[in-house]
């Protein structure tokens, strides 16, 4: 699943570990999940969509449909 | 907002080489008092401490420099006073177990070291509920793979056994170190597989 995460996060210079930090996970996650190699839990994506202030669908998009 | 809260903690990297020099300072000491007192089992201890310690020295430069989190300090907090009240248990009863020959006492001596072991396995466990959600996922399937070929590798092991063609005297012993030594190495295999660039 292709997602918005790197971009985002850049545009607040924000570092892997400290959104790491905030999410209350590892960094390494973050990672996973930036680079596609992991797609979160839903209650994990709304976290996300929430400290981005956006919908879950702006910030993940299912590149099968 | 800044990365400053993060800079403060502890790496795995600095832990290593803090408690690695700790452990072979603390080991050349005991070898020091081996000098005096001459016993198997402080000799033992002395070798244990110096290994272990220069092993992390070792290992050291290639584990992670970012801070440690909450939960895996709380792991070390808990893990390493358990392994060392393990060693300095196994150490101070196997020499009294040739002096004990009511078998009660004998068995509650012998087990005594299982207990420290419990704290231990109590540590993982709190580790692996209070990770996160790939880190779970991680941990499941290194703990797969390790139970399976430690299972598979046992049971080979007793068809052998059966046949008197095993030359280890007590195999069960190496079946806790076989799972902890395979479970390490397949976390860190595991870990590649979801390593972004």
């Amino acid at each position: 699943m292709n997602n918005r995460l790197r971009e985002l996060r850049a545009q607040r210079e924000w570092s892997q570990a400290y959104l790491a930090e905030l999410l209350d996970v590892s960094r390494q996650t973050v990672n996973a999940i930036e680079t596609g190699k992991y797609d979160p839990s839903l209650p994990l994506a709304f976290r996300l969509a929430r400290l981005f202030e956006m919908r879950i669908e702006d910030l993940f998009d299912d590149e099968s449909e | 907002m800044s990365d400053t809260t993060l800079k403060s903690k502890w790496s795995k990297r600095r832990f290593l080489q803090v408690a690695g020099l700790a452990a072979v300072a603390i080991g050349l000491l005991v070898l020091g008092v081996w000098l005096l007192v001459h016993l198997r089992s402080v000799l033992i201890f002395g070798v244990v401490l110096v290994v272990v310690g220069v092993v992390w020295l070792i290992c050291s430069p290639f584990t992670s420099d970012e801070p440690m989190r909450t939960q895996q300090r709380r792991y070390l907090r808990e893990f390493m006073p358990a392994m060392l009240a393990y060693f300095v248990i196994l150490l101070s009863v196997l020499p009294m177990l040739k002096h004990v020959h009511a078998a009660p006492l004998k068995a509650l001596l012998v087990l005594l070291p299982v207990v420290p072991i419990g704290f231990v396995m109590r540590a993982m466990l709190r580790l692996l509920l209070r990770s996160d959600e790939l880190e779970q996922k991680m941990q499941l399937e290194a703990i797969s793979i390790a139970a399976m070929l430690v299972t598979l590798l046992s049971f080979a092991a007793a068809f052998l056994q059966t046949v008197d063609l095993l030359p280890i005297e007590n195999p069960l012993m190496l079946v806790l170190p076989a799972m902890f030594g395979t479970y390490g190495a397949a976390l860190a295999w595991v870990k590649r597989k979801y390593r972004g660039e």
